[in-house]
């Protein structure tokens, strides 16, 4: 497996404050990652130490076998479309793709604008007074069209409406079988990402709470519910993530590689959105010592 | 990247352009004007022996517009650091497109064509309208005959003035990230440090010149007038002090004491310049004696001052100066954008 980022002790700090703490972690080649976790976890910080625009406090991160940020091959080999998706608001759709052009070696001028000739757009407007999803659209145009080998997505779709939102997933579908980049994509919210994703890493926290394929993830979890019993009565393989009580009643959401055999639970298999939000709401569960080779930290 | 800057940058020289156009279009409608006033009239005045009124002739034409010229070069620096200056990289970082230009460009790269070239056209611009109001002044400066009077608004120095005000708006906008406070920083910066150049630096960078002569204010009016005592009426008098015989600075200008009024009296020792001393053996106070007890007592006057021929090592230097800083800020921006900015 070749890694896209790999991280090691990565850290960063603002001031006093980590922006991102002891993230050890292994992004696999051909993937559409999803980053999940909520607001101030530290997945802008992550994904801007990949790019270089940050430089790390702590530890050290390779991408693409490189250091971020670090000359203009690097440059080049990653995509980035930032947070807000920004664009220079007084310059037109058209004058951007220039800027593209001058700036990249690799400026793939026919895919940029067949792109924008689909999107309905004037070239000639200027991209301040393009819609939200237009100018996310530009945006990924921009980045697309350098030809990279990684494209990283910092929360592309977070302020657009629901139809701006499914377009630009399918664009960045297109993207992804017709070219096979890889793909860095965050979101606080999982039902964006259960459409594109097929690797999930779940942050919270600054700190990277459970990573791994998402048909690994679904396969390896369970929710179990029955008559109530203690957590510690559990067989030594399945891992508590999320527990509920009543009186009679107990509900757990647990992880484990092998089968459930017990006949007393009515055993139910989860959706991503159910997994994500366990282990957002049990961060501090998952820091409990794991069996290796699921590819968990902390 | 070069392409780019001008793209982006394109609206900033054309509205730079077309202002230094007009300029030059009055002026050259003025110009010519002036150049034929100056050779009619002063050129050949002392041939006709009425120099003074041929000046007043020359100097009482268009003046306004030399006042507005004056104030354009000395404006234009400001404008510069605070609208091409300051924005650079704040306006960067205020709306985030740092993001989308820095992951595509080192932005090493991105600053050292963005300062180079933004930086050479401050100069150039600034270069160009010093040279044509020089040459529009020529004939006004020529009657005037105090060169250092418009020192910061002719020749070279506004060259230094607008790389540094440039430099100084990118400086203030790589460190306080936000543009309408750059920007006013960048003002204040500029304005302290040409002012802490033009009356702490000017006087000095070049050795300036002493003379010493004998004190005739005192005697010609018994109140203080500016003495006209250096060699060249061009020159620059920084400092007349009036000294004592042993060399104590009690005045200035001539006089003696704080107020710029000596009080000469006559007494029963003979008259008396008060704060100097007496001269008993003179008991009538004209001004014949009152200068001749004057230079008994030995009271003189000490000029420092910049000849007129210092003028253009004067000019050199202080664009050295600047130029110099605006080279030392623009390595700082480079090391704080590539080190510190992350």
């Amino acid at each position: 497996m070749t890694a896209v980022i790999e991280t090691s002790g990565l850290g960063k700090r603002y001031g006093r404050k980590w922006g991102l703490r002891d993230c050890t972690e292994t992004i696999p080649e051909g993937r559409v990652v999803g980053l999940v976790g909520p607001n101030g976890a530290g997945k802008t910080t992550l994904l801007h130490l990949a790019v270089g625009l940050l430089a790390p406090s702590a530890g050290s991160i390779t991408v693409l076998g490189g250091h971020p940020g670090d000359g203009p091959a690097q440059l080049a080999k990653v995509g980035f479309v930032a947070q807000d998706t920004p664009t220079y608001a007084g310059l037109s759709v058209a004058k951007h793709l220039r800027m593209g052009a001058y700036l990249n070696k690799n400026w793939d001028r026919q895919l940029a604008e067949s792109r924008i000739d689909q999107l309905d757009v004037d070239p000639r407007q200027k991209a301040g007074s393009l819609s939200g999803g237009q100018r996310a659209q530009l945006a990924l145009t921009l980045a697309v069209a350098r030809r990279p080998e990684l494209l990283i997505l910092d929360e592309p779709v977070a302020s657009l409406d629901p139809l701006a939102r499914r377009e630009f997933l399918q664009s960045l579908m297109e993207i992804v079988a017709k070219d096979g980049v890889s793909v860095v994509l965050s979101s606080h919210l999982v039902a964006d990402l259960e459409r594109v994703c097929d690797y999930l890493v779940i942050l919270i926290a600054s700190h990277v709470q459970l990573s791994g394929e998402v048909s690994e993830l679904l396969a390896s979890h369970w929710r179990l519910s029955g008559p109530r019993r203690d957590p510690a009565s559990l067989p030594s393989d399945q891992e508590v993530v999320e527990e509920s009580h009543t009186d009679k009643q107990s509900t757990f959401l647990v992880r484990t590689e092998k089968p459930i055999l017990d006949p007393g639970w009515n055993v139910k298999p989860v959706t991503l959105d159910d997994l994500v939000l366990a282990y957002l709401s049990n961060p501090r569960r998952t820091g409990r010592a794991r069996k290796p080779g699921l590819g968990v930290v902390r | 990247m070069i392409r780019f800057t001008w793209m982006q940058s394109r609206v900033q020289a054309m509205v730079g352009l077309g202002a230094l156009a007009i300029i030059a279009i009055v002026l050259a409608l003025t110009g010519p004007h002036l150049v034929h006033l100056y050779d009619t009239t002063v050129a050949g005045c002392a041939a006709q022996g009425d120099c003074p009124a041929a000046t007043s002739t020359l100097l009482g034409n268009d003046n306004s517009l030399q006042l507005v010229l004056d104030v354009i070069v000395e404006v234009v620096p400001v404008l510069i650091g605070l609208f091409w200056g300051a924005p650079l990289v704040a306006r960067e970082l205020e709306t985030g497109t740092y993001r989308l230009a820095w992951t595509q460009v080192t932005r090493i790269r991105w600053m050292v064509v963005k300062l180079g070239l933004l930086g050479l056209a401050s100069m150039v611009a600034t270069g160009l309208l010093s040279l044509m109001v020089t040459w529009w002044s020529s004939p006004l400066d020529r009657v005037r005959m105090t060169p250092f009077a418009s020192f910061d608004q002719r020749g070279l120095v506004p060259v230094g003035y607008a790389a540094f005000a440039f430099v100084l708006g990118v400086t203030a906008g790589v460190l306080i990230r936000r543009t309408l406070p750059a920007m006013a920083t960048a003002l204040g910066g500029f304005v302290v440090a040409r002012l802490v150049v033009a009356h702490w630096g000017r006087p000095y960078i070049v050795s300036p010149l002493q003379i010493t002569i004998p004190d005739t204010t005192i005697a010609a009016t018994g109140t203080s007038s500016a003495s006209a005592g250096a060699p060249d009426p061009r020159d620059w008098v920084i400092s007349d002090q009036t000294v004592n015989a042993n060399g104590h600075v009690i005045g200035q200008f001539g006089s003696v004491g704080p107020s710029g009024n000596t009080t000469v009296s006559l007494g029963a020792h003979g008259i008396a310049i008060q704060g100097v001393g007496s001269c008993p053996n003179l008991h009538s106070q004209t001004p014949r004696n009152v200068q001749r007890c004057v230079d008994q007592l030995r009271v003189r006057e000490v000029l420092t001052y910049q000849p007129i021929g210092h003028y253009w090592a004067l000019q050199w230097s202080e664009l050295a100066i600047f130029l110099g800083t605006a080279v030392v800020l623009s390595g700082f921006c480079l090391w704080w954008v590539r080190r510190r900015l992350t």
